[in-house]
């Protein structure tokens, strides 16, 4: 666990500028689809997973009574913090955890989100008993992320190339094992819906600043070895010029703690 | 809220923290700014920026 703990870490401390200022990750339909699954009524303790820079929780913070906002990476903590001072946002509070050793007491919360981040955790099986042991009987698990589609050959294409890509990358799971783990966890999912990101360049997403030449190629060769039929249904291809664009599938679950 | 160095402690936070390894009580230490577990392991938990850190490979365990 230590490692790829570390490997996050290494990667998201170079980054918290970035995300802060990501579009792709302040805004889009996986936050639109994680309020609306929520329903929030203003009472609620809430804990939000990987926060990064804070969108999710800042996004909540109006709706609910209070939100506690983790990640593994401090200077993304950091950046937060900065980001709900400027905004004057008072029901916001940080602590660097861990997804799979929540820094908790059991059933204190009445809801917990985490948004695009599970793809980067050693263990969700552990995470996801996490979640069940800090929410109340009957609290609200609402998660959005990345996912492979339904397919052996696809996931391994897929978590190939984002880990090429992102060595802090682990693993990108197809719905139907979404949906066994939650369920396994103690969860009833209420709610789940399917959807995408926006469509990235893939000369931009492939971060030529950080990859060397010969890694940007190996991925390029990647996509350019799925069917066109694939690369069309499941990820939205399209050319254009030199460049393409494309997208990931997301998948978004509302689910019950028994 | 009254100083960036209390930001992350807000009694909300305090209340409800519990250790990442033995999932114990945790007390507040000031003059030390540790974050100390109340339970078995007794880990303390650095503060820093105002954030607690609440990992269990950063933690001090007691000698």
């Amino acid at each position: 666990m230590k490692s790829i703990h570390n490997t996050v870490k290494a990667q998201f401390s170079q980054h918290a500028e970035y995300y802060a200022q990501s579009t792709a990750h302040a805004k889009g339909d996986t936050l639109d689809v994680i309020l609306e699954f929520a329903e929030p009524k203003g009472t609620e303790q809430v804990l939000d997973i990987a926060t990064g820079t804070g969108f999710t929780a800042f996004a909540f913070a109006p709706n609910v009574a209070n939100v506690i906002a983790t990640d593994l990476t401090a200077e993304m903590l950091v950046k937060a913090a900065e980001l709900a001072q400027e905004q004057a946002i008072p029901n916001v509070a940080f602590s660097l955890a861990a997804a799979e050793a929540l820094p908790f007491a059991s059933a204190s919360y009445d809801l917990v989100t985490c948004r695009l981040a599970p793809h980067h955790f050693q263990d969700v099986p552990a995470f996801l008993s996490e979640v069940h042991r800090v929410l109340r009987q009957n609290g609200l698990f609402c998660m959005v992320d990345s996912v492979s589609p339904e397919s052996e050959e696809l996931i391994r294409w897929q978590n190939r190339v984002e880990t090429l890509r992102d060595d802090s990358h682990v693993y990108g799971y197809p719905p139907s094992q979404w949906d066994a783990m939650i369920t396994a966890a103690g969860f009833t999912i209420e709610r789940f819906a399917h959807a995408r990101n926006a469509q990235m360049s893939f000369l931009w997403w492939v971060r030529p600043e950080k990859n060397p030449p010969a890694v940007v190629r190996e991925i390029r060769d990647a996509f350019a070895q799925l069917s066109p039929d694939e690369a069309k249904a499941h990820y939205t291809v399209r050319p254009v010029g030199e460049d393409f664009y494309f997208s990931w599938p997301m998948y978004a679950v509302k689910a019950r703690r028994c | 809220m009254n100083s960036e160095k209390s930001y992350g402690l807000s009694e909300t936070l305090l209340e409800i923290l519990a250790c990442p390894a033995c999932k114990g009580e945790i007390a507040h230490d000031e003059a030390e700014e540790k974050l100390v577990c109340q339970g078995e392991c007794q880990r303390r938990y650095p503060i820093r920026d105002g954030i607690p850190v609440m990992l269990i490979d950063e933690a001090e365990l007691q000698s």
